[in-house]
């Protein structure tokens, strides 16, 4: 754990003294500490933060609130009250086979936070690792890995989710894995650049010197220190993820119906424009809100980590 | 100098063209093998005529020879494969829906390019001023929303309400109208939303960029030597700086890319616009694997063109590249 600090401390003087003043009032916090401050400290990022929260405890919570606030199961069809605007029996109203609207969009929660969270840990553990390897061993397998991360960015991902989700039938755990399959690139670029940086540290040098093998250097010393890059990229990828899946559904190509996700709720819903534009607009807004949130609150840990805005 | 940049940057691009065929080629065998579809299940089809139509798909080959022929066929004929359905070259698909495809991203791209650059230069310019505060809020919101989800709105404002309204109203959908379409203004009234939710993503991503790398050169010294030379601030500004500014912006719209073809099928697939995305995406859902592989390897090699002629263009604007 000490290298790891030092090598932070070393990024900080190296940055100059624009952090003088915190750190002249701060002066035991740790980069760790520092950075979780700065996010509880930001009303925008807790905002956020808090959002995704309730979010998500909203999807634990579907089967209850199915059960004893909405009353209505997302799958239960009703055809005698098809399209039924929203009032106090369906609070946001009915859809085609008159189904519960509010009941869908909670479920609907479930798929995109699962898939939003599971593809930003999937695309973590392999870009990771890659990246980690490619940027600490270098030579002809750090040309070999990135240029297939250049040919993986090259494709633009939604024809290689199409392609992918032809073929596999997706549900929320398949379809985390396709997104992934495309998503690690991004992070792995970030992770090599950041592991090429701290290969040349005194303090790897200085580890490699009293005879730690390259596992437990990578293990033990660089993805400490790489972790804030990890995390940034991760937590910014969130949404972005969350609107891959989203598209993917809408095409029909993602979560399969009956089960509700928000992208097939607006794909069903556009050809009732005319008369139930609710149906339309609200799961819209409802993807909209997370994905901003998601981005909002990625901004904000960016910014945190970054030893510049110190 | 330019020349040997040039070369190199080629030679570069040629190990991700390989990759590229290579890898949409494995996913497709890896996962689909060599099934065709429908043909299993067909009752009217005899075991003979069965093996006959794979033999001509050329599934029956092994791996290594599909493989041997897929690169032979791209490279040397420039044909991407077979339908499953009809057995037609995927390539002849691809040419009929292109220029529906171009018209839309060029027209895209155009308009995110002519907005982003007076939105990031006065953000940049009024820096922290109420205008900069709504303006960044704007492109943080414009990267958050749908982009398929913005079509439908936009349909239903601009389509349904208006003519609900009885105001002017713009179609919905298709690249002109099915009766006596085809006139200027009929193909520009069906452009104009398309083009405009697709652009909307990268209006803001590449506002927001104009406005940072403006920040950074309004703090160059030459443009304090310029002020210092009693040159006025409109001038420092919008020739000096504005140039060194938006230079950048082309190796940006290069790497975006894929997003902006990706994001043209989602568009492509709302208004139903003719284009190769729409082609994929019409393919993918009649389980026509071949037809989506061909689709996808050559945008990804539209792709890895677009971005040598973004960095050649961006080697000729600004010459400091060129000697890195």
């Amino acid at each position: 754990m000490s290298e790891f600090v030092t090598g932070v401390e070393e990024t900080r003087e190296a940055v100059g003294h624009v952090g003088l003043a915190a750190s002249a009032t701060t002066p035991s916090r740790s980069y760790w500490r520092e950075s979780a401050h700065r996010v509880s400290t930001n009303r925008v990022a807790v905002a956020c933060a808090v959002f995704i929260l309730m979010l998500t405890l909203v999807a634990l919570l579907a089967p209850l609130i199915s059960r004893y606030v909405t009353h209505y199961d997302a799958t239960s069809q009703d055809l005698t009250r098809l399209f039924q605007p929203p009032s106090p029996r369906h609070l946001l109203g009915s859809d085609e086979l008159g189904r519960d609207t509010l009941t869908r969009l909670v479920y609907g929660a479930q798929v995109s936070l699962t898939v939003g969270f599971l593809t930003a840990a999937l695309s973590l553990v392999v870009g990771g690792t890659v990246g980690m390897v490619a940027g600490y061993l270098g030579g002809w397998l750090d040309s070999l890995l990135m240029r297939l991360v250049d040919v993986i960015l090259s494709i633009p991902a939604i024809f290689l989710f199409i392609l992918l989700s032809t073929l596999l039938r997706p549900n929320a755990v398949t379809l985390s894995f396709i997104i992934a399959l495309v998503g690690w690139g991004n992070v792995g670029r970030l992770v090599r650049a950041e592991a090429l940086s701290l290969r040349s540290r005194e303090f790897v040098v200085a580890t490699r010197s009293i005879g730690a093998g390259t596992l437990r250097l990578i293990v033990r010393h660089l993805v400490p220190n790489a972790l804030p890059v990890m995390i940034v990229a991760a937590s910014l990828a969130v949404g972005q993820i969350i609107l891959a899946e989203s598209a993917l559904s809408f095409l029909g190509l993602g979560i399969q119906p009956p089960t509700p996700s928000w992208g097939n709720m607006l794909s069903n819903a556009q050809q009732y424009y005319y008369h139930s534009a609710w149906l339309v607009v609200v799961p819209g807004v409802m993807i909209f809100l997370v994905v901003l949130a998601a981005s909002l609150l990625g901004n904000a840990i960016r910014d945190a980590f970054d030893p510049r805005l110190r | 100098m330019l020349w040997k940049f040039a070369l190199r940057r080629v030679i570069a691009a040629i190990p991700v063209v390989i990759g590229v065929t290579t890898v949409t080629f494995l996913l497709m065998k890896v996962t689909a093998g060599n099934y065709v579809p429908g043909l299993d299940l067909n009752p009217d089809l005899r075991p003979e005529d069965v093996a006959k139509i794979r033999h001509e798909l050329g599934v029956d080959q092994p791996l290594y020879v599909q493989y041997a022929q897929w690169m032979i066929g791209i490279f040397l004929h420039g044909d991407f494969g077979r339908s499953l359905r009809d057995g037609t070259p995927v390539v002849q698909h691809i040419l009929v829906r292109l220029p529906a495809s171009l018209e839309l991203t060029v027209t895209a791209i155009l308009i995110g390019v002519a907005l982003a650059i007076p939105v990031g230069v006065m953000s940049a310019l009024r820096r922290g001023s109420r205008l900069d505060n709504l303006l960044t809020g704007g492109s943080v919101a414009g990267f958050a929303v749908p982009q398929f989800w913005l079509g439908l709105m936009a349909i239903l404002l601009f389509s349904v309400t208006f003519k609900g309204w009885g105001l002017p109203w713009l179609p919905s959908g298709g690249q002109q109208s099915t009766l006596g379409g085809g006139d200027p203004m009929d193909l520009l009234a069906h452009l104009v939303l398309p083009a405009t939710v697709l652009s909307f993503v990268y209006l803001s991503i590449w506002s927001r960029f104009v406005r940072s790398s403006t920040l950074e050169v309004l703090s160059q010294d030459y443009m304090r030597t310029a002020r210092a030379k009693g040159m006025t601030e409109r001038r420092a500004v919008y020739v000096h700086a504005l140039r060194n500014s938006i230079v950048p912006l082309v190796t940006l719209i290069g790497l975006e890319l894929p997003g902006v073809l990706a994001g043209g099928l989602v568009v492509e697939t709302v208004f139903s616009w003719p284009g190769v995305g729409l082609l994929t995406y019409e393919s993918a859902k009649s389980y026509d694997f071949t037809m989506v592989m061909g689709t996808t390897t050559f945008v990804a090699l539209a792709v890895v063109l677009g971005n040598l002629i973004a960095d050649l263009l961006y080697a000729m604007l600004d010459p400091r590249i060129r000697y890195r």
